[in-house]
């Protein structure tokens, strides 16, 4: 009875607050907010006296889904398919609307500035997130969540979720993979067999230093390690080494437990691993456009022994099938949970949601709903995909991945752990994933989330200051005895320090709430 | 003034679709100027988001890099201007003096061609030619001449020299294109009298051709004045593949405010500096305007 | 007047005495330069070109070449692999061209000769006025508003068509000081003296006379039509309406967003996935094909064709 009556008060509190929000952004058309409100507060009266989500009791009603993709051929077909399958469950259908890779920010922000109506939008720490809280593009989940919500928040654990809260509220609902980010190598398969290199034994930098120069002098047409795109010597350290706060000014050192923000280039170990880069780099271990190449040139084309990456389980195996040739990866630390890794892909509910309560049983689906994740993903059976398995699938006979009508990025949506695997995948990937995730140190600002506001100018100059110097020191194409102190002293003028302190002063209120 | 309006009805019935069109395409949207002085939330929409002042403006002058990109854009524009405008004339009027009509269309479109090229291309092929792994520069030319190899995406130095080669290299072909259209506008009567007066080619070129298109390299030179605060985003960020190092010479405003600002998409400092760049521009092709009026009122842009 | 100008006929065949004039070491100097000139600007397109048939492992290994190791059309039948949306795109980026090249020749043209007229009193008011918009626009996101909010042109053809690509400042202020160059105020004093209004004398006197900047203006509109891959960025979402362009254009975005973007492992994937080296030059050549061949149609004009004596009769 006082289980009931407490759901009836937290179901007006929310009814209420949805009212505001509605007003709060339709507020030039009072008869569409009257109009809206009314259906917001409707199915939260449905679920009091039905006790669970009756589809039948609810108003059909469309969501829109945003994501970015390429319109496959048959989409119309998925979304029909998918349209009767969730009317169905939550008297719902679904408009899928995809949007290229290329195109995504301009149109996002577009779409938010002019406050078009859609309800369910891909977003992630690298994609905005942040930003897009802060000018009020995306709605608070909290009490969405503990309404309808309640699958999400079992499968994906308080503690991840709450990683992404801004001021107290969680606006988006990250993807159920790995949460964590590792750090190593990849390296060509047939010449770590040649050589016989035990990959056991190299678990610092300094280990591959002579199987580097091995390389070099028997392999005089392959170049020992391949630098580029993003992918440079020092990315260990960078990526490994601290918690990058957000924007990587001003950072925490993993290895100290206190919560002090410090300037990373003033840590020994930026220095040291600048030095190894430098002095490969002077040897000819590393191709010499390190600093400009933007493409996987060299190692692609099988004609570098290894390069750099962030891992996950099976990173080897996936990039092993887009170049053709076998890689193995050798990871050289242990995973690292950071609020940066956890928002790495999210789903978030637009402010401009007509219904969000159906958008959140939406998203609760997605997590826990089989069929309908992966419908999202593959397709329809039998025509995009055939069940080998429970769960294992492959294409149709005669369909393979280039010529298939539907497909779809499965690590963008939901409960990832729930979706279907390809013959060539590891059958235990999701195993792994778990595994790889609870092996994961959490960083002890798991959770702080930076709101470079008040200074945005600052940031502006960092970028611009970092841009300048970072790549060429951590690829080692420069000597970072000359150019860390020159990047230290660029850092200071263009207001490090001030950030650093901001950072400071959130950090520690954070840490008081906490 | 109504009496002038009947009499010249139909000029401005001329001039009205073309009006209407700037003013919606234009006119409309600078009410959106505002933006660059508020603190732009896009629950609230542009009228309700409130105002900040000139806070917006401030990244682009509170960093040591403010005189760094300034100077680049500045100095990189005059260079253009001129050196482009030399070059295209001279290949217009060279073209010009070309009798064989074919001749001088092939040589014409061939001019063109670079035009046609994306910069993200014409990135890839500088890079084609200067990368120190297999760029041309470095494996032949240099090792014939036995110096050592350069690194060229290392040494800002270079880039000056490099990007105003290729942007005249994508752009006299298009610039020239005008010039000679103006070329061929001229009256030949004009030359047939120079003719009966015994003036030889080269005094027909500097004494008909250049002044009587002198209106049309006003016009293009102003018109450039007013966006010389714009740099070509292209060619500073994809010709340059992007490379940090060499910032020092090919950071231009427009190529650092977009790095500021792609992570978070900020709309009101990217207004902010659009009107900064904008009303630069404006004060400069005032001034340049006023001088041009004081010595040749005829050909001053207004 | 129109009778009269068909019956024009072009200048003179070069004389002789026009050719002792130029000396022929002068010629032989002004050949060479643009022989040169040309090499500088058809050596890199010819190995865009060949990098366009390369096989992209030889490339990722040994850069561009102009001799590759290996031949391949690898790149044109990914493309062409989805011939049925290229042909779409091929058509939409056609008709866009040519409709939206006509439109604009004409409005610009139209507002470009009052300007020039200098009985037009307002003439500099208004030249103020195009001028302000070489200068100062809104910003993406107004512009943008006013186009859906106002005009609701989204997912249309006219989406491509109109927003910034039918008139551009720039254009009009050269054409009329084109107009007021070469058409001196007395000719048309003296057919409005005939008789001629103002709409006879803008069509039968002033564009006649001024084939030349039409052309070049238009040409520099339909390189603009052409390339433009902005607006179906901006405006489209709706893939059947996509124009060439953007079509190319998007894959290549797509790389160098995931490229700026690669903190997430997941992209890295995406990114080996898309074919990078041959495709970018291929695209190229399909998209500049069209453009090389509608050329000679502008340059016809290009050249000294007539005279105001001509049109006068």
């Amino acid at each position: 009875m006082s289980a009931a009556k407490k759901r009836i008060v937290s179901i007006m509190a929310f009814a209420l607050s949805t009212s505001i929000v509605v007003a709060g952004c339709g507020n030039n058309n009072a008869a569409s907010t009257a109009e809206s409100s009314a259906k917001a507060s409707q199915p939260a009266t449905t679920v009091e006296s039905a006790g669970k989500d009756e589809p039948s009791k609810l108003d059909p009603y469309k969501i829109t889904l945003v994501y970015p993709g390429d319109a496959p051929k048959d989409l119309l077909e998925v979304q029909t398919a998918m349209s009767e399958y969730l009317t169905e469950k939550i008297n719902a259908t679904i408009e899928l609307k995809p949007i290229d890779w290329g195109s995504w920010m301009e149109k996002t922000n577009l779409m938010f500035a002019s406050q078009e109506k859609f309800d369910v939008v891909i977003t992630a720490s690298t994609l905005g997130y942040y930003s897009n809280v802060a000018k009020g593009a995306y709605l608070p989940l909290d009490d969405l969540l503990s309404q309808h919500g309640k699958d999400i928040t079992g499968v994906l654990g308080d503690e991840i979720l709450s990683g992404l809260k801004v001021k107290g509220q969680i606006y988006g609902t990250p993807t159920n993979k790995e949460f964590a980010g590792a750090n190593g190598f990849l390296f060509n398969k047939a010449l770590v067999d040649k050589y016989n290199i035990d990959l056991n034994q190299i678990n610092k930098l300094e280990d591959l230093d002579p199987v580097l120069r091995m390389i070099k002098e028997k392999e005089p047409g392959i170049t020992p390690l391949f630098e580029g795109n993003l992918r440079f010597v020092g990315s260990l350290v960078l990526n490994g080494q601290y918690d990058g706060l957000g924007d990587g000014y001003g950072v925490l050192n993993r290895n100290s437990d206190s919560l002090t923000v410090i300037d990373k280039t003033e840590v020994p170990e930026y220095m040291e691993v600048a030095k190894i880069a430098h002095k490969w780099y002077k040897d000819g271990l590393v191709n010499k456009d390190a600093a400009s190449v933007k493409d996987w040139g060299l190692m692609q084309a099988g004609k570098a022994f290894a390069v750099q990456q962030e891992l996950k389980p099976g990173k080897d195996a996936e990039m092993s099938m887009a170049w053709g040739f076998p890689v193995v990866q050798k990871q050289l630390d242990i995973p690292y949970t950071t609020t940066v890794t956890v928002g790495g892909i999210m789903l978030a509910l637009s402010k401009t949601s007509q219904n969000p309560e159906r958008a959140m049983m939406f998203l609760n689906l997605l997590y826990s709903d089989k069929t309908l994740i992966n419908m999202l993903d593959f397709g329809i059976e039998n025509k995009h995909f055939v069940k080998k398995s429970d769960t294992m699938i492959d294409y149709p006979e005669g369909i393979d991945a280039k010529s298939v009508g539907y497909r779809n990025e499965a690590w963008m949506f939901g409960n990832q752990m729930n979706t279907y695997l390809f013959p060539n995948e590891d059958p235990n990937k999701w195993n792994a994933f778990k595994q790889f995730n609870e092996e994961a140190e959490k960083s002890i600002a798991l959770g702080f989330a930076w709101d470079s506001e008040p200074v945005k100018n600052e940031v502006a100059a960092l970028i611009n200051v970092s841009k300048q110097f970072e790549d060429a020191i951590i690829s080692g194409s420069v000597d970072p005895e000359v150019y860390i102190p020159k990047y230290r002293e660029a850092l200071k003028a263009a207001g490090l320090d001030k950030v650093i302190a901001e950072k400071q002063k959130q950090l520690d209120e954070w840490a008081k709430t906490k | 003034m109504p009496r002038t309006f009947v009499k010249h009805r139909s000029l401005w019935i001329m001039v009205l679709p073309g009006l209407l069109y700037l003013l919606v395409n234009n006119y409309l949207p600078m009410f959106g100027t505002i933006i660059a002085f508020k603190d732009f939330n896009y629950s609230k929409g542009l009228w309700q988001s409130s105002w900040v002042g000139f806070k917006n403006f401030e990244f682009l002058f509170e960093t040591r890099d403010a005189y760094v990109i300034t100077r680049n854009t500045l100095l990189y524009n005059v260079v253009f201007i001129v050196f482009n405008l030399v070059l295209a004339l001279m290949v217009a009027l060279l073209l010009n003096e070309i009798r064989k009509r074919y001749l001088q269309s092939i040589y014409q479109s061939i001019i063109l061609l670079p035009y046609l090229i994306s910069f993200s291309i014409v990135g890839y092929l500088v890079y084609s030619f200067l990368s120190m792994e297999y760029g041309f520069i470095n494996t032949v030319v240099l090792q014939k001449l036995g110096l050592p190899p350069i690194s060229w995406y290392m040494e800002a130095k270079y880039w000056p020299y490099i990007l105003v080669l290729v942007n005249a290299w994508k752009y006299i072909g298009y610039s020239s294109i005008i010039y000679l259209a103006a070329i061929a506008g001229i009256n030949n009567e004009y030359y047939e009298a120079a003719r009966i007066d015994g003036a030889n080619r080269l005094k027909q070129m500097t004494k008909i051709t250049l002044p009587l298109i002198r209106p049309v390299i006003i016009v293009m030179t102003l018109l450039l004045v007013g966006r010389i605060f714009y740099a070509d985003f292209g060619l500073f960020y994809q010709v340059t593949m992007n490379t940090g190092i060499l910032l020092p010479t090919t950071n231009v405003i427009d190529t650092y405010v977009y790095r500021a600002l792609i992570q978070t998409g900020d709309v009101g400092m990217s207004s902010a500096a659009g009107l900064f760049q904008s009303v630069v521009g404006f004060i400069l092709v005032l001034s340049v305007n006023q001088l041009v009026r004081k010595f040749d009122k005829e050909n001053a842009l207004f | 007047m129109n009778a009269k100008l068909n019956a024009v006929t072009p200048l003179p065949p070069a004389s002789h005495t026009r050719i002792r004039e130029n000396s022929l070491v002068a010629q032989i100097l002004i050949h060479c330069f643009f022989v040169l000139a040309c090499a500088a600007c058809l050596i890199p397109l010819i190995l865009v070109a060949i990098v366009s048939f390369s096989d992209e492992q030889s490339i990722l290994a040994n850069g561009y070449s102009f001799f590759p190791d290996k031949f391949s059309l690898d790149a044109y039948r990914y493309l062409l692999g989805d011939s049925q949306r290229l042909i779409h795109a091929y058509g939409i980026s056609i008709l866009v061209t040519v409709v939206g090249t006509l439109t604009s020749l004409l409005i610009t043209s139209l507002l470009a000769y009052p300007l020039s007229r200098k009985d037009f009193p307002q003439r500099n008011l208004l030249a103020f006025f195009v001028f302000f918009t070489i200068l100062f626009n809104g910003g993406l996101v107004p512009w943008y508003l006013v186009y859906t909010n106002l005009f609701h042109i989204k997912d249309t053809i006219l989406a491509l068509l109109v927003p910034n690509l039918l008139m551009s400042g720039f254009y009009i202020l050269i054409m009329r000081t084109f107009f007021s160059n070469s058409i001196p105020g007395s000719i048309i004093e003296s057919a409005q003296i005939d008789g001629a209004g103002e709409w006879r004398t803008f069509f039968r006197l002033v564009l006649p006379l001024s084939l030349p900047v039409l052309a070049t203006i238009g040409l520099f509109t339909t390189l603009g039509y052409w390339n433009d891959w902005f607006n179906s960025l901006v405006f489209i979402y709706d893939n059947r309406l996509i124009s060439l362009q953007y079509l190319m254009t998007k894959t290549l975005l797509s790389i160098q967003f995931l490229q700026s973007n690669t903190q997430n492992s997941n992209t890295g994937k995406l990114l080996s996935e898309m074919p990078t080296e041959t495709v970018r030059m291929a695209m190229a050549i399909i998209g500049i094909g069209p453009i090389v061949m509608a050329y000679p149609f502008f340059q016809k004009y290009l050249v000294k064709g007539l005279t105001v004596g001509a049109v006068k009769g």
